[in-house]
């Protein structure tokens, strides 16, 4: 009779932090690491644009003296300590700088190419130093780091990431991946276009491609996650400002005083989730469309973001066997 | 650290984002011309109201007192700077039902009265004024009555429609635009403010006496005015010079504070304004505001009552809390300022003033409703 009592070993739930377009800010970047061990959870997955977008450069002035513009002021700083404080807020809004002399500054403004370099310089080295930093705080934990590039983020600054020493981070873009014994885990950068013409962008078609690509890697769809950047096109995860494209930079459609809203999503990845019915869609690109989504059985996520406040947005999913138990929205 | 506005020596690289459009300067500015600098309670109420009260020691303190209240938003706008200001602060604290009601009422109900509100500075304020002095300077009949007109409940709800009317337009072409149309309303108000000051801070009461009297002369066809106007306040039973009284000088206070009470307005648009997590950007903008308009209001009240001499508010004071008649020029209760500036440049410059602080305050609570 033994048999009608027994029960089936309970298997574990895997526990997922999920948090996306940091860009560059290092302080959220520091949060998303240390979320792991904060909220007990298996595995971290970063959603991808984690380049910055500015560069400011710190000029040094005859008298010993810098000054840099830092969102349209210019501030004169005069100690070393107050060059020190100015680097750590610049870090927090994810801006890249350096210091330099004014003619450096000055052939700089001269040449495009040089500051293209500079910025991936600068991007590459931020990059190479999270890494380290990611595997120095997970060593020892147990906890995985998957990392993919979004549409902001640069293929050679990416390249970073592809390490063959670590143990705890994975650039994971293009790769399928086994977030546990169980799930497993596409995850694709690159967007639709956008009105910013970003680095990384291709059309519906390609995306489509693409997904077709990778979906056909994975063992068990029942049990996979997408993680790709764009999220499905008017599911709510994608709610955001219409732009005027022919603008530089782009403005907000405003009719009758109020700004004009609509979905900014890719229709080839809500044809795909549609289409394959994964357990779980990790996504982001629109900052301020923080939204969970039912998509079918797909639990479809963007955390939002709000990097630029030192604001680390994730949430934490747990599954097990194929199904989603629960997920909390976390900021902090 | 010292900071300054400049061209800005950025790099900036292809990559999405939308941009705020409001910076920490204008954010300034934007509580200032809410605050408004020539509100008229203060002036020309409160020494009527409230004998024996000082003006000056009075918008000070009221300023003091704001204060706190500024370091509170500037904590609240560092740690939350988002759009929605108060409701975000009061629903994390309190919770969405309580933030709701209270903004409902607090801003979305008791603002929209400032449409009608405005409306009427405006006209009663500003184009009458202009029209008054016009009509007196060029000895126009037709200009006088038009300034006459817009004292009349006709003229205010013909300007309040047009005037909300005017702010809608501009705010409905988007934020922006507002932010780039409040720079000029910046640079007028200022002008304005100024150039009233150095009048008034030149005039003295026995000069003022004569402008007045030939003021109401040439709109009313009233001789000897002022004199007239005394002799009917003192009979209402107007003390003219009510010892110092402490009580009255604290409740002045209050009303200068219905001024400066706005100095915290910005943080319903933390969510445009550039760096809002500053705790530096928002003691500017803050409590910044606060004392710059605090400091000119109370420079005003001291230019008037150098102008026009105290025992003048009160008489013209007279005129609006005890009815006195005579302390009126055809009907229009006195605002001294306008009456004693000589030149019709300088009745533009006040009544540009009057327009610009009123039409801001519609703007404001249209975007307060709108946010």
């Amino acid at each position: 009779m033994s048999f009608l009592f027994s029960k089936k070993p309970k298997k574990n739930p895997t526990r997922l932090f999920f948090a996306t377009d940091l860009h560059g800010s290092e302080r959220t970047f520091r949060k998303f690491i240390n979320a792991g061990r904060f909220y007990d959870v298996n595995v971290i997955v970063m959603g991808g644009d984690i380049q910055g977008k500015l560069m400011i450069p710190i000029i040094k002035e005859p008298n010993g003296h810098y000054r840099a513009t830092v969102q349209g002021r210019v501030e004169h700083l005069s100690t070393e300590e107050e060059l020190k404080g100015l680097m750590g807020k610049l870090d927090i809004l994810g801006f890249y700088y350096k210091v330099m002399e004014e003619d450096e500054f000055k052939s700089l403004q001269a040449d495009p190419k040089a500051v293209s370099g500079l910025f991936s310089e600068l991007a590459r080295q931020k990059l190479a130093n999270w890494v380290s930093l990611a595997e120095e705080r997970l060593n020892g934990t147990g906890i995985k780091c998957f990392v993919t590039g979004g549409n902001d983020d640069e293929w050679e600054v990416l390249s970073v990431m592809k390490r063959e020493d670590t143990k705890s981070f994975f650039a994971c873009e293009n790769e399928v991946v086994h977030v546990d014994d169980d799930h497993t885990m596409i995850s694709i950068g690159i967007s639709t276009p956008t009105p910013w013409k970003t680095p990384r962008e291709t059309t519906e078609e390609k995306l489509g491609a693409m997904i077709e690509k990778m979906a056909a890697l994975i063992p068990d769809m029942n049990k996979a996650i997408f993680n790709f950047h764009d999220p499905p096109k008017d599911s709510t995860l994608d709610t955001c400002p219409q732009l005027d494209w022919s603008k530089d930079p782009p403005e907000q459609i405003v009719v009758g005083g109020q700004v004009v809203l609509h979905g900014a999503g890719s229709r080839s990845v809500r044809e795909a989730i549609e289409k394959y019915k994964p357990m779980l869609g990790l996504h982001g690109h629109i900052h301020e469309s923080q939204s969970v989504a039912k998509i079918g059985r797909t639990t479809c996520i963007n955390p939002g973001s709000e990097y630029a406040e030192g604001v680390l947005r994730g949430c934490l999913v747990t599954f097990v066997d194929g199904e989603v138990q629960g997920y909390q929205m976390t900021s902090g | 650290m010292a900071t300054a506005t400049a061209k800005p020596e950025v790099f900036t690289r292809k990559a999405s984002g939308l941009v705020r459009v409001m910076s920490p300067f204008s954010a300034f500015v934007y509580n200032i011309l809410t605050m408004g600098l020539i509100f008229p309670w203060t002036y020309l109420w409160a020494p009527g109201a409230l004998p024996g009260g000082k003006l000056v020691w009075g918008i000070l303190l009221a300023m003091v007192l704001e204060i706190p209240i500024a370091l509170v938003y500037v904590w609240l706008s560092t740690a939350l700077p988002r759009s929605g200001g108060d409701y975000v602060f009061q629903s994390r604290v309190f919770g969405g039902g309580v933030a709701f009601t209270v903004v409902m009422s607090g801003y979305v109900i008791w603002i929209l009265q400032w449409v009608a509100l405005s409306g009427w500075l405006l006209s009663y304020l500003g184009f009458a004024p202009l029209f008054l002095g016009l009509g007196a300077t060029m000895n126009s009949a037709a200009m006088s009555n038009l300034g006459i007109w817009f004292t009349g409940s006709t003229g205010i709800i013909v300007t309040s429609i047009l005037n909300a009317f005017v702010s809608a337009l501009i705010l409905i072409s988007g934020f922006k635009n507002y932010v780039r149309f409040q720079n000029v309303m910046i640079v007028g108000t200022l002008l304005a403010f100024f150039t009233m000051l150095v009048v008034l801070f030149m005039g003295n009461p026995s000069t003022s006496v004569a402008h007045l009297d030939a003021f109401a002369k040439a709109i009313a066809g009233v001789d000897n005015f002022v004199q007239t106007a005394r002799d009917a306040s003192v009979a209402a039973g107007v003390d003219l010079n009510p010892p110092f009284s402490m009580i009255a000088t604290l409740l002045v206070a209050p009303i200068a504070w219905t001024s400066l009470q706005w100095a915290t307005y910005s943080a319903q648009q933390n969510g445009e304004i550039k760096n809002a997590r500053s705790f530096k950007d928002q003691m500017f903008i803050i409590v910044g505001s606060l004392i710059f308009t605090g400091i000119l209001l109370a420079l005003l009240a001291a230019a008037l009552e150098k102008a026009v001499g105290t025992e003048f508010l009160y008489i013209a004071g007279a005129g609006y809390w005890s009815g006195v008649g005579e302390a009126t020029i055809a009907g229009f209760w006195l605002w001294p300022t306008s009456s004693l500036l000589r030149s019709p440049p300088a009745r533009w410059w006040s009544s540009s003033s009057a327009w610009v602080t009123s039409s801001t305050r519609t703007r404001s609570s249209i975007t307060a409703t709108s946010a």
